[in-house]
């Protein structure tokens, strides 16, 4: 979902941050409405117990209550019911405050339900919260006195709480989040550097290294490792190469005394052993063929990386090439057309160069059928020179496509014609070692066409 | 079908036998049984062979008795054919010398030229192709430096670029050209495409062999094109041979 490392480690900070924050906030406001409720029910009590001392040495309570409510010396929230709930004495001053107080629920229920000790409680009233206490009387009996105060400054603590928290903590989220991505962007650049590095290393030049003096420990570890894996990879694909050069090489000398042998037994057969021979001697060749282009693979990166490298001029090269594969395809029975755009230089191996455009023209004619036609082109386009071969023969079937340049895949249809199959992996090797690009499209039935990319060797010139 | 190509690397052979009759070829070869075929392949031409299968001994045996024709292998313990080839080249030798390596390596075959030697054959080779070249060193003349080709009625011009069957001119592309002038330059001697191929293209392709028949053909075509009797012909299984077509008529079709 969130694919970069740095954007997760921000997005991770944020809901840390913020969890806490709404933690803290959360605790904050328990801590403080308990305290401030359990300050206001204090005074309440104290008042509660402040009349009911007054009533206690009264024979008439309720005139007494009233005396107290004319005095104005107890909180206007005052009542007296008996236990069905039903108001037996109101403070005059609620009667034009909260008029319908008589019938209110929670203030009937807690009269009704009895209660026997001293309880506080939140009522919900017209002017706001009022919290209320609800002691059983002795006179009249089986009454219960309901005193109540506001709740307003209790309240407006609290809701500056809410707001206070509801405004700056998004504001300190925002800040932390910006906070976070750069420390994750500090933090993860060496990576990013690494990355980079290792995106340029191509296996042509695996000699190369990560070159970050980074002063972190971690880094100089990884930077270390990473650069050890390249020695062991290089020294491996080196001892590789070397490896298949030298053993298609040295195989060379036995084929040739299995070919000798076999041509001085031939000579000695009678002619319908003829066949046999012929066979023998065209598998020797094929092998041979097949050791050949397994060295020109193993030293497609080598060479041009080597000491024949320097301006070519492809324009001559594909010309060259492409009168052969022109030659070639006459055999077949196919046309080719040559269309050169003279002057193109790219910088590079010739020889490397006039291999790739002979075997993508001998691949054009081996798939071709006679009578088919075979176009190549080559132009400049900006600073890259684009090389098109194609042909109208029986193309590559939409699942061999994305296999044509790997080792051992023959790109089209089985063939009779013994090939190594690697024709194609050697092309997709050269492209790479001159920094180009190559794509084959197809058609089955209709042909294939192979366009090469290839840099400009010096792009200011025009 | 077989029956031709024997009769024809028969024809040929005694041709070279009777021209290089008692010629001494110094074989340098470490692989034992690469080294006795060649041998006998080379003896069966009516040539005189020595065998060598170490380098140091190789150029000791080279520089003591004279030879016609020294056939190197480049990989040979002691002393590599390179080594040989400049050893003999520095001591004022000019015995041919003909260099074996395996095949296609073509920083080998420009080291092996570079070091002075005349010829270079890729391994895995045909024997064919070996007598063609052994042959064609054998009868190696320095080119005189002529002006003109002339092989019966066909002459070429390698400075004028231009090319005269008898009264008509022919005119060919540069590859055409390169192709006749090799073939008149050895006029009578059988050429392997692969000799063909590294002499007129300077380089080596699996498919050479098919752009080189179809090369001839071009060339026979324009050659003929008034009817003229055919001067290039097919050798089976080894490559073209250019005669003067008076004498070529009873012997090939």
């Amino acid at each position: 979902m969130i694919a970069t490392l740095k954007a997760r480690t921000t997005l991770w900070n944020v809901l840390v941050v913020a969890s806490a924050l709404g933690l803290f906030a959360t605790l904050l406001y328990a801590w403080l409405a308990q305290t401030l409720y359990a300050h206001h029910d204090g005074d309440l009590q104290e008042e509660a117990r402040r009349v009911l001392a007054a009533l206690s040495s009264t024979a008439d309570p309720i005139a007494a209550l009233q005396l107290l409510d004319h005095q104005g010396t107890v909180a206007p929230f005052l009542m007296v019911r008996d236990a069905h709930g039903q108001m037996v004495f109101r403070s005059e001053r609620l009667a034009t405050v909260e008029p319908d107080i008589g019938a209110h629920e929670v203030l009937t229920h807690a009269a009704a339900s009895g209660a026997t000790s001293e309880q506080f409680f939140t009522v919900q009233l017209a002017r706001g919260p009022v919290r209320f206490t609800c002691v059983p009387l002795t006179r009249p009996n089986g009454t219960y006195l309901q005193l109540g105060r506001a709740l307003g400054d209790v309240g407006r603590m609290l809701e500056v709480v809410v707001v206070a928290s509801a405004v700056l903590i998004p504001v300190v989220i925002v800040v932390t989040s910006f906070g976070g991505f750069l420390i994750a962007k500090r933090a993860l650049r060496p990576i990013d550097t690494i990355a980079t590095a290792l995106e340029s290393i191509q296996t042509t030049d695996l000699s190369r290294r990560v070159d970050l003096h980074a002063p972190d420990l971690e880094v100089r570890r990884l930077t270390a490792s990473v650069n050890q894996l390249l020695d062991r990879l290089n020294t491996s694909f080196n001892t590789m190469k070397e490896f298949t050069a030298d053993v298609s090489h040295q195989l060379q000398t036995p084929l040739t005394v299995m070919k000798g042998t076999i041509e001085s037994a031939r000579e000695s057969q009678s002619a319908d052993r003829q066949p046999v021979f012929a066979t023998l001697s065209d598998e020797v060749n094929a092998l041979s063929a097949t050791l050949q282009d397994l060295r020109d693979l193993a030293l497609a990166d080598a060479d041009s990386a080597g000491s024949r490298e320097g301006p070519v001029s492809v324009s001559e090269v594909f010309a060259e090439a492409g009168e052969l594969v022109g030659a070639l395809a006459e055999a077949h029975g196919v046309s080719c057309h040559t269309t050169i755009e003279p002057g193109l230089e790219v910088w590079g191996n010739a020889v490397r160069l006039r291999q790739l455009m002979l075997n993508l023209g001998e691949n054009a004619v081996e798939f071709t059928p006679p009578g088919g036609t075979i176009r190549i082109e080559a132009a400049r386009n900006q600073d890259v020179i684009i090389a098109t071969v194609s042909d109208t023969g029986t193309g590559i079937s939409a699942d061999l496509l994305p296999h044509v340049f790997d080792r051992h895949v023959h790109g089209r249809s089985q063939h009779s014609r013994a090939g190594s199959g690697l024709g194609l992996a050697i092309v997709k090797r050269i492209v790479d070692a001159h920094g180009g690009n190559v794509v084959i499209t197809s058609q089955p039935g209709a042909g294939t066409t192979a366009s090469i990319t290839l840099p400009i060797a010096n792009p200011a010139s025009v | 079908m077989t029956g031709g190509l024997r009769k024809d690397a028969r024809v040929d052979d005694r041709d070279a036998g009777a021209a290089t009759h008692s010629a001494r070829v110094l074989v340098v070869e470490d692989e034992v049984r690469l080294a006795a075929l060649v041998s006998k392949h080379l003896t069966d031409m009516n040539l005189s062979v020595r065998v060598e299968h170490h380098g140091s001994a190789g150029l000791e045996v080279a520089l003591s008795d004279p030879f016609d024709l020294i056939i190197l292998d480049v990989v040979l313990p002691g002393l590599d054919g390179f080594a040989i080839c400049r050893e003999l080249r520095r001591r004022n030798m000019t015995v041919p010398i003909l260099m074996l390596s395996a095949r296609g390596v073509t920083e080998d075959r420009v080291r092996g030229l570079d070091s002075g030697a005349d010829d270079y054959l890729t391994k895995p080779f045909e024997f064919a192709e070996l007598s063609a070249r052994v042959r064609a060193l054998l009868r190696r003349q320095t080119p005189a430096a002529v002006l003109t080709l002339t092989v019966g009625d066909l002459v070429l011009d390698p400075v004028g670029r231009s090319v005269q069957r008898g009264p008509r001119r022919v005119d060919l592309t540069q590859k055409e050209f390169a192709l006749l002038e090799y073939l008149m330059r050895n006029v009578d001697q059988v050429l392997t495409r692969a000799m063909i191929g590294e002499r007129v293209w300077d380089f080596t392709w699996d498919r050479m062999t098919n752009v080189i028949d179809v090369y001839v053909n071009h060339l026979r075509r324009k050659l003929e094109d008034a009817g003229e009797p055919r001067m290039i012909h097919a050798v089976r299984g080894v490559g073209y041979v250019l005669r003067p077509a008076e004498a070529a008529d009873d012997r090939h079709t």
